[in-house]
């Protein structure tokens, strides 16, 4: 049997909106798959675990969560470094994406520093962009963010929005997505109601997954999720 | 000016209330045609202004505390639960005005919105506040709890005499700190015992400021254990009953008591204020029960995640018959992947606009669902051919309301009376 193994990184700081929600998602789905699954966690002033996990998960905080968690991060980011190189995949949801990205600028013009995974800085403004949104026919969420993305010349972009109740939220260009590593602002449960990035997730570390018939009834629900929403925001 | 939107707003007011409907239209025609009408009906407290807010619990801890200062002979104005921006203030004092604009109350307490709550205290600063807590709520609307933090602390810098404060949840704690030069400031702390009574404690949001300064304590909540609470107040401990089970409503209640001893400049009998709170009902749908048909269901609110889970970490059995329903009112509800779902083993039914978010999020639990009915009649109708007599419905505030109007409770929050 396979292994997969989740490191939730900063699951009690960075807890904002259900994050925990694509941890739990990883791992029942992986369990089906047939994987050996193991989540461990590591909190801010404690020690990384020795031996490298498959994926390392990344949620959202308060500005003040995410400022106190990258303090921490420059602790750990040779470790991370080393472990993406030798194939761990990051997942990262919220402010976790500011916190792997090249860097976050506060709104006082203060630059914190990113793991610097991502081709895009961040940058905190004054405008919330907060609604429903339908990004592809199976993608769909709801984002609350007052985050301006500058992005490198390649994009990476793991969609746009084609639809939204927030006018100002069509078109946006969200996340990031370069096989390594996996990033989105549409917040809280994304996995849960996108499945088809935890499958893509987990096979890019245990390939050729079986078909799985227990995994119907998750997507049937995720799908009619996605279709509510887009039935509500009109798409 | 005044006697005009009086006028106008008790009638709009009676004729709205005759079409079954309650509102913040009557406040907001007076205040169209007074706009000082706060100011003038408001302003001749003799014993003054105090506010109520915070994420969670006004409702409860604002009509502890109207039940305690009655009980010690006080004539209390307050805004029954909901009205508490300007519109439904207003509404709320058209009830109790007479014609002239005036009221005969000694003392108005108020409930007021985090947000909006500035905007009423910019007509009318009260001589008071008690802030319940700083949690986690409404992030589509508030964005985050470092924002409702800083309106809070606005509304504090409004005050003008005394800040009371629930000294356990470090960021009211703080705030009340920051306030010491200017106002009188106490904390209402729960002891270690009473924190483990639940399984998550008070869940405040997460304070990454510092803070060493403990506050003068004006109460303590020595002891909670389901609908019983152990109150200390100025050496003397007093038992009380709750009107429902629960941590949250054993810090409501010391809350109520911090208050009132410093409002009653500490004469406050004791006895009595846990009498008058002994025998009060369950605010409206919090932890209420409604008596349907020879069936008894208990709502379980789901406000937002610290609300639902406080309620449900007081449930001391598994519900038998449940019903989840859920509508707009709560836009993004991805927080339920952070409850701990506890004794909420399974759902008979879901309901409303959001019906397969829960139910997803109870198959990756892996608890069982029953039928998935986005319509919430239709829904309600199976829920109650459900056998058994005691059934409990987790539903949001809007669902809530439209629950209990279904099922023939008519009267409306904030409608008074």
């Amino acid at each position: 049997m396979a292994n997969f193994s989740i490191l939730h990184l900063y699951p009690e700081t960075l807890k904002f909106n259900g994050e925990v929600g694509n941890v739990l998602a990883l791992k029942e789905r992986a369990t089906k798959y047939g994987l050996s699954v193991t989540v461990r966690s590591a909190e801010i002033s404690q020690a990384l675990p020795k031996i490298r996990p498959s994926l390392v998960f990344i949620g959202s905080g308060t500005l003040q969560a995410t400022l106190a968690a990258a303090g921490d991060l420059a602790t750990k980011e040779s470790q991370l470094h080393q472990w993406v190189a030798a194939g761990t995949k990051i997942l990262a949801v919220g402010t976790g994406f500011d916190l792997i990205a090249q860097q976050l600028i506060l709104l006082d013009g203060t630059a914190i520093r990113g793991l610097g995974m991502t081709n895009t800085t961040h940058s905190v403004t004054d405008e919330h962009l907060v609604g429903e949104v339908v990004i592809s026919k199976d993608v769909a969420g709801f984002i609350n963010t007052n985050r301006e993305i500058v992005r490198g010349d390649v994009g990476f972009e793991l969609g746009i929005v084609r639809a939204s109740d927030e006018k100002k939220l069509v078109g946006y260009v969200d996340g990031y997505s370069d096989g390594k590593v996996w990033a989105t602002n549409v917040q809280g449960p994304f996995l849960p109601m996108n499945p088809k990035f935890a499958d893509e997730i987990i096979a890019s570390i245990c390939p050729n997954l079986p078909k799985v018939g227990s995994l119907k009834t998750l997507d049937g629900l995720a799908k009619k999720t996605r279709n509510a929403i887009s039935a509500r925001v009109g798409n | 000016m005044t006697p005009l939107a009086v006028l106008v707003g008790k009638a709009l007011r009676f004729v709205l209330r005759l079409r079954g409907g309650g509102s913040a239209v009557p406040g907001r025609i007076a205040l169209m045609i007074q706009p000082k009408f706060l100011q003038k009906t408001l302003g001749r407290m003799s014993k003054g202004i105090y506010f109520v807010s915070g994420s969670n619990g006004k409702s409860t801890t604002t009509s502890m505390l109207v039940a305690i200062l009655r009980a010690q002979g006080l004539k209390v104005l307050s805004n029954p639960a909901g009205g508490n921006l300007p519109q439904g203030l207003a509404s709320a004092l058209l009830a109790d005005v007479n014609l002239l604009g005036k009221l005969s109350h000694d003392i108005a307490i108020l409930e007021v919105d985090e947000a909006f709550g500035k905007l009423i205290a910019k007509k009318v600063a009260p001589n008071g506040l008690l802030l319940t807590n700083l949690q986690f709520d409404q992030l589509n609307r508030f964005h985050s709890p470092e924002d409702v933090f800083e309106y809070l602390n606005d509304l504090a810098s409004l005050t003008k005499d005394l800040i009371v404060v629930n000294g356990s949840d470090a960021n009211t704690e703080r705030l009340a700190s920051s306030h010491r030069k200017r106002l009188k400031a106490f904390g209402v702390y729960a002891s270690e015992a009473a924190l483990k009574s639940a399984a998550h404690g008070i869940l405040a949001a997460p304070n990454f400021e510092h803070n060493n300064d403990q506050l003068e304590i004006t109460a303590t909540l020595v002891e909670a254990k389901g609908d019983f609470a152990k109150i200390s107040v100025g050496g003397s401990v007093v038992s009380v009953t709750l009107p429902s089970p629960g941590l949250h409503y054993a810090v409501d209640a010391a809350l109520a008591f911090g208050m009132a001893n410093q409002i009653l400049n500490t004469n406050i009998d004791l006895k009595v204020a846990a009498r008058a709170i002994s025998e009060m009902s369950p605010v409206y749908g919090r932890g209420e029960v409604i008596e349907h048909n020879g069936q008894q269901i208990q709502l379980i609110m789901m406000k937002n995640l610290p609300s639902l889970q406080a309620n449900l970490d007081a449930l001391t059995a598994t519900p038998s018959k449940v019903w989840i329903s859920v509508d707009e009112g709560t836009p993004d509800p991805s927080w339920i992947y952070d409850i701990d779902l506890g004794l909420l083993g399974h759902a008979d039914v879901i309901s409303g606009t959001k019906t397969y978010q829960w139910a997803t999020r109870l198959a990756y639990e892996n608890k069982p669902y029953g039928k998935l009915i986005e319509d919430e009649s239709e829904a309600l109708e199976y829920f109650l051919s459900l056998p058994g007599k005691h059934k409990t419905a987790v539903v949001n505030y809007e669902q809530m309301m439209w629950l209990r109007k279904k099922l023939g409770l008519l009267d409306l929050e904030g409608g008074n009376g």
